[in-house]
Order: structure tokens, then sequence, then C-alpha cells
């Protein structure tokens, strides 16, 4: 439920009428997904056969502009953040391009995100395989408005896709995966109230 | 008078050899300015680049030389951050670069504060619809109307944007705890040019 109580950004994908929309979330939330600025998100996935739930999803957004909508997947639905961290299984953190990015600027934001979440020392030792994804990112060139990507945790490695296909080589270490998780649920996410979305508060 | 300043200014840098001079990538700012009937000097003069391309040469300027962010932004009087663009960039790229060097540099509490004028200054942006190679852009705080004015060649564009907090928030995209680049922070700041070379 509590996944319906967010801001503007989320409503009902159906244009039904104010009460039958509370009955349908009273009745059958389960089945009925979520909308976050007009973009649809599944509330199943799957990642390697293994069935992931919705935990929360929210709108990344700047000062002005709306940047991406972002859904977190897991195998069980956890509140708080170091749970999330430490369950084990495939998890997705599920994206959808609401502007033009260029491969070097969210590369810049990744790396921003990454260095405010982690020691230069614990950021160290994550370089070799920032620049792995940074690598994948510019043959991407640029995430295009409307392009869904998914950064996946498989329960072996970390893999990109882009618009369903996967893109560029499996990246090792649960503890790369766990550090991109950080960019949006660690200490100092990127967005706070994105950050409560995604742990469905 | 073009020619004589540029005289002046190739004898100040001989002389001087610092960040003194108004000459950068072929782009001359004034040494000293008009804002709101205060006397304002060039602080600092900078090249914007992005990846391999030259974005704008930035100049700023302020009552008093500051070579610390802290008191450029937080001193207070008339400033002016002025723009020169070497090359075309659309409204959207430029909003674009404004929004996330806002961002980066402002507290969430910060942004609270100023977004209907992030928004006011971006509608102006949209309007002119392009900076063209060439365009000055120059925003100007005036604490007389406690307000800024975005000109693009001269001329004003539409209502000025209120608030001492605006253009704070502005400024921090430049010389701010994350800068779009931190060169061109240090720069801005006249703190020597290591790092252009």
């Amino acid at each position: 439920m509590t996944i319906l109580n967010q801001p503007p950004a989320r409503k009902l994908v159906s244009p039904l009428n104010r009460g039958a929309a509370v009955l349908l979330a009273i009745c059958a939330f389960a089945a009925s997904g979520a909308e976050v600025a007009g973009v649809r998100l599944e509330d199943k996935t799957q990642v390697e056969s293994k069935e992931l739930v919705l935990n929360g999803a929210g709108l990344r957004k700047r000062v002005v502009f709306n940047v991406y909508v972002i859904g977190l997947y897991l195998p069980e639905r956890k509140s708080d953040p170091a749970a999330v961290l430490e369950l084990a299984g495939p998890k997705r953190a599920a994206i959808h391009m609401l502007r033009d990015v260029g491969a070097e600027q969210f590369t810049d934001a990744l790396i921003d995100g990454l260095r405010e979440n982690h020691s230069e020392a614990d950021y160290k030792a994550l370089e070799p395989r920032v620049k792995e994804l940074a690598g994948i990112f510019a043959e991407i060139k640029e995430a295009k408005k409307g392009m869904a990507i998914t950064l996946d945790w498989t329960g072996s490695a970390t893999q990109l896709t882009a618009n369903g296909k996967p893109a560029g080589k499996p990246i090792a270490g649960e503890d790369f995966y766990r550090a991109l998780l950080r960019i949006w649920i660690g200490d100092r996410p990127v967005q706070n109230d994105l950050k409560k979305s995604l742990l469905g508060a | 008078m073009v020619s004589e300043f540029g005289v002046r200014v190739v004898i100040i840098l001989a002389l001087a050899g610092s960040a003194y001079g108004a000459e950068l990538e072929g782009v001359e700012l004034e040494d000293r300015v008009e804002v709101d009937g205060q006397a304002l000097e060039l602080n600092g003069i900078a090249l914007r680049t992005r990846l391999f391309f030259k974005v704008y040469v930035a100049g700023l300027y302020l009552p008093q030389k500051a070579s610390s962010a802290e008191r450029a932004i937080e001193s207070g009087g008339a400033k002016r951050i002025v723009l020169v663009m070497m090359r075309d960039a659309s409204a959207e790229q430029f909003c674009d670069s404004l929004d996330v060097g806002m961002e980066a540099n402002n507290s969430e509490e910060e942004i609270g504060r100023v977004k209907p004028q992030v928004e006011a200054l971006f509608a102006k942006i949209r309007v002119i619809g392009e900076a063209q190679k060439g365009a000055r852009i120059v925003l100007d705080y005036s604490p007389s109307a406690d307000a800024t004015t975005l000109f693009v060649n001269g001329v004003p564009q539409g209502e000025p944007m209120p608030g001492g907090d605006f253009f704070r928030a502005l400024l921090r995209i430049w010389l701010g705890e994350r800068p779009a680049q931190a060169d061109l922070k240090r720069m801005l700041l006249g703190q020597s040019e290591e790092g252009k070379e």
C-alpha cells in the first residue's frame, strides 16, 4: 500500500474515477503496477528466471528537469537500505529515461554518486569496474529519452541491458552492485525523496 | 577604442604576467564594468571546455577582488557573470547544464528557495532559442532591486528574477564545491593559471 501514497508523480494507470481507483488500489494493487511521471512499471519482473517484486519507484528530478523514472526490483520487499543491500539473490534497477543524457554526463553522474557514498579507498577498489561500466555507456553513446536501461545483479554478476538487450560484458563482484545501489539508497543518495520512494516508504 | 584597449591588455599582461588580463581565446573582457551604479572589477576569466570543445569564455566581476569562493559568493554588492559563447548551444543544452550545475552545488533547501527563478531563467533562454557562437550572455545582480537580470548581447531579457539567494545559487554552478570544471573555478577566482596548460 505504501507505494501508492507517493507525491504527485505516482497515480494509477487506469482513468477510473476516484472511488473506483481507491477500490482498485485496495483490491488489486498486486496486479496493478505503478505509474510514475507517465511511465508504467510492472510490479513483477524476472531476472535469471527468478521472480522479483517492485520494491518502490520514483522520479529522478534535478532542479527543473525530470531525468528518469527508476524502479527497484527485489526477491522480496524491504524498507531498510541495509536489508536491501544484504538481501541475497537477483536484483534489478530499472531506469526509464525521460531526457536525452549523453554517455559522458551519465558516467559523471554515476561517478559522483559512487564517490558520495564511498570512502576514497573503497572507491579506488571499485574504479576498474566503474571504467568497465563507463566503457559500456560510451558504446551506447547516449541514453535517449524513452530508453529502458536496467542494471541487474544476476546472482553472479552485474549486467547492463538497454531496451531489453544485454549491453557489454557482465561485471564481477556483488560489492560493485551494492555500490551502484548506494547511489540511490546510500547514506548520501542522489535524491532524498527518491531514496524513500525506492524503499517503498 | 578596442585596439587601444587590446594594447593596454597586452602591456598589462607583459608587465604583470598574471591573471589580470582581459583576453582569452580571442575574447576580450573589460577590466571594469558598472552594475547598479557600482564599479566592478574583473575577478577572473576562464574557458569552459567540454570533451574537446570550447564552450564559452566566462568572466566574473565583483566590487572587490576575491580569491576564495566563499567571499565571491557571500560578499555583498553588485555582481556580474558574463559568458561569451565559443560555439552554438541549443536552449535545451544550455538549460540542461545549468540544471546539472545548480543541483550539484546547492542543497535541497537552497534549491527549494530559488526554483521559481530557475524556471523563469530557463523560460527566458527558451525564448531566445539558441545561444549562438559569439553571443554575450550576462547575468547581473543588482542590490538596489535585489534581483538578477539576464542580458543577451546587451539586451535585457524580460523581468528581473528576484532575490540574492538566486544569484548565489547561480554563482555556485561555477564556484561551488562541485564546480562544472575545477580549473575554471580557480581561474574565475584569479588563483593562477596552473592546470590550464
